[in-house]
């Protein structure tokens, strides 16, 4: 009987695929070391370490930095990352294969999730251990769900990167947006020590509005209302989610046969 | 017994364009399961581009693919494909274990892993990470993915171009076990000695056009030239006007004539009391007949099918 005939659930091929997915990324020191060590150090020396530390100014920073670590696997996992395995020649035989194409992207999403998990769950553990944050249980699973969404528009923007240029333009862009990202969007360092031109150029950015969203929930107020955030952060995933699905669409195109 | 559509890959007037250059040109051809077709052709002939487009990788400029009926890139296409891709690495960081298992769980029907293991030689090194491995190593787990699903046909692009001769002789092996299954392969290769050994049918490429299509004597007979070389004291030009003879080459004292049969030729020297030195008589090489046929494409436009 021809194969073409037989089907395989889409679920058994998403576990294998999330499985090597993950174990590919732990094992890849370039990758698993800053995106799980970064926000975890950051947090435990800007929040508990540096200046006068309260429980205020750590449940502060908690919020931004767990932001701050979801944006990071995210970003790397899918600009870096797939420019790489592009490059490599490894995207192609995946393409080949049958492999869903829904099940691919759902496989490395639930991998960047699981990395952010395990960030968020490191920095919930300084915040209440040496921060000494205290938050209502409906706080903690808001931070945990946002930093859930938090991966999604940095995906398709990470594919929008690796998907286009080459390993090493690839790699110098995601870096230099994740910089960007996070200064400007006041994920490092609260916006407000920073001249004001600083917060006029956050408006501009989905990690501002994640990062005021997080806020929100740890109970601090921020300039604009929550719908205007998440207006501008689904404005920003749907049009990166655009430009990620037409160079998949387009990437046999640049090819030279 | 003619295939239909539903049991072949078929290429429908098939034309590839990148910019100017047309890689695939019109290209109208069906490959069927229980056979091992060999793509032969030089590089840039469009061989490679052929094989992406069948798996959906690019997307025709005209015409189209279809693979048992299902359009190429088509997950019921690609589910009927197992295939090896030409200058393809796997992840370094996992095991060619941990790959094999992966891309098993892609089809519904896998070959047992112990199964492809022992046919591909695999024991040693299956739990080492494919980063560490040997060149001949990497290629062994690459057709271990093509080869992994039981897939109605196996593709592969220039599977064994850097192989030692070991491997080669597994790949050849594995490939012809594949056959003799029912599943259909398909082949690139520039080496014709490789096409001749293993191939039901080779198919000759060239500037993306299709030039021949036989079985390997057929592709054979397309130039089956005879090379004689010798010293004598008969002029270039009168050999030159011998029957059968297509041309004269002087170098030095040895004259090289390329010739359809060789006994005419020399026969006529002999009785005509020509003195003959050094006479050596050579079959025009499978490398040269294949430079032939293209070659002769180019010049001449179109020399058909041999089939």
């Amino acid at each position: 009987m021809s194969t073409a005939a037989m089907k395989v659930s889409n679920l058994t091929i998403l576990v294998s695929e999330y499985k090597t997915e993950f174990l590919k990324a732990f094992r890849m020191p370039q990758f698993s070391l800053p995106t799980l060590m970064f926000p975890m150090l950051f947090y435990f020396v800007f929040g508990s370490l540096i200046g006068t530390p309260s429980p205020e100014r750590a449940a502060y920073l908690l919020a931004t930095y767990g932001v701050f670590g979801s944006m990071t696997a995210s970003l790397f996992a899918f600009g870096a990352a797939i420019a790489n395995e592009r490059d490599e020649g490894w995207l192609e035989i995946k393409r080949a294969a049958p492999l869903p194409t829904m099940v691919f992207f759902t496989a490395k999403l639930l991998m960047t999730i699981s990395f952010s998990m395990m960030v968020t769950g490191g920095l919930f553990i300084i915040a209440i251990t040496v921060g000494g944050v205290s938050l209502e249980p409906v706080q903690w699973l808001s931070l945990i769900g946002l930093n859930i969404l938090t991966t999604i528009p940095f995906a398709f923007m990470g594919l929008a990167i690796g998907l286009r240029g080459k390993t090493q333009a690839a790699a110098g862009i995601t870096n230099l947006v994740f910089f960007l990202m996070s200064i400007f969007g006041g994920l490092w360092v609260p916006l407000p020590v920073f001249p004001a031109i600083f917060s006029k150029i956050a408006i501009a950015l989905p990690s501002y509005h994640l990062g005021a969203l997080a806020l929100e929930i740890v109970g601090v107020e921020s300039q604009l209302n929550v719908i205007a955030h998440v207006g501008i952060i689904l404005s920003f995933g749907i049009l990166f989610g655009a430009f990620a699905f037409s160079a998949w669409r387009h990437m046999d195109s640049d090819r030279k046969g | 017994m003619t295939a239909t559509l539903e049991q072949t890959i078929s290429y429908k007037n098939l034309t590839k364009t990148y910019g100017d250059k047309r890689a695939v040109d019109g290209l109208d051809i069906s490959f069927r399961k229980g056979e091992l077709t060999a793509l032969l052709g030089e590089n840039g002939a469009g061989k490679t581009t052929s094989i992406s487009l069948a798996l959906g990788l690019v997307e025709p400029t005209e015409g189209s693919v279809t693979i048992l009926g299902h359009k190429a890139g088509s997950i019921e296409a690609r589910r009927a494909i197992g295939a090896m891709l030409q200058s393809a690495e796997l992840p370094n960081l996992l095991t060619a274990e941990e790959h094999i298992k992966l891309f098993s769980s892609y089809y519904p029907n896998p070959v047992p892993i112990e199964e492809l293991v022992e046919m591909l030689q695999l024991t040693p090194f299956l739990k080492q990470r494919y980063g560490g491995l040997s060149g001949g190593q990497k290629r062994r787990v690459q057709l271990a993915l093509a080869l992994c699903g039981n897939a109605d046909f196996v593709i592969l692009d220039e599977p064994t171009v850097g192989l030692d001769i070991e491997t080669r002789h597994t790949l050849w092996q594995a490939v012809r076990a594949c056959v003799a299954r029912g599943q259909g392969v398909i082949l690139t290769t520039h080496y014709l000695e490789e096409a001749d050994a293993l191939a039901d049918r080779i198919v000759v490429m060239a500037d993306g056009q299709l030039v021949a299509d036989g079985t390997p004597a057929e592709i054979k007979a397309l130039s089956a030239e005879k090379v004689i070389e010798l010293q004598t004291n008969a002029g270039a030009d009168l050999i030159k006007g011998l029957p059968g003879v297509h041309s004269v080459v002087e170098t030095g004292q040895t004259i090289k004539i390329s010739v359809s049969e060789a006994e005419p030729c020399l026969a006529y020297l002999f009785k005509e009391g020509f003195e003959v030195k050094d006479l050596k008589v050579s079959q025009v090489g499978l490398e040269s007949a294949f430079l032939d046929i293209t070659n002769k494409n180019k010049h001449s436009g179109n020399m058909g099918e041999a089939a």
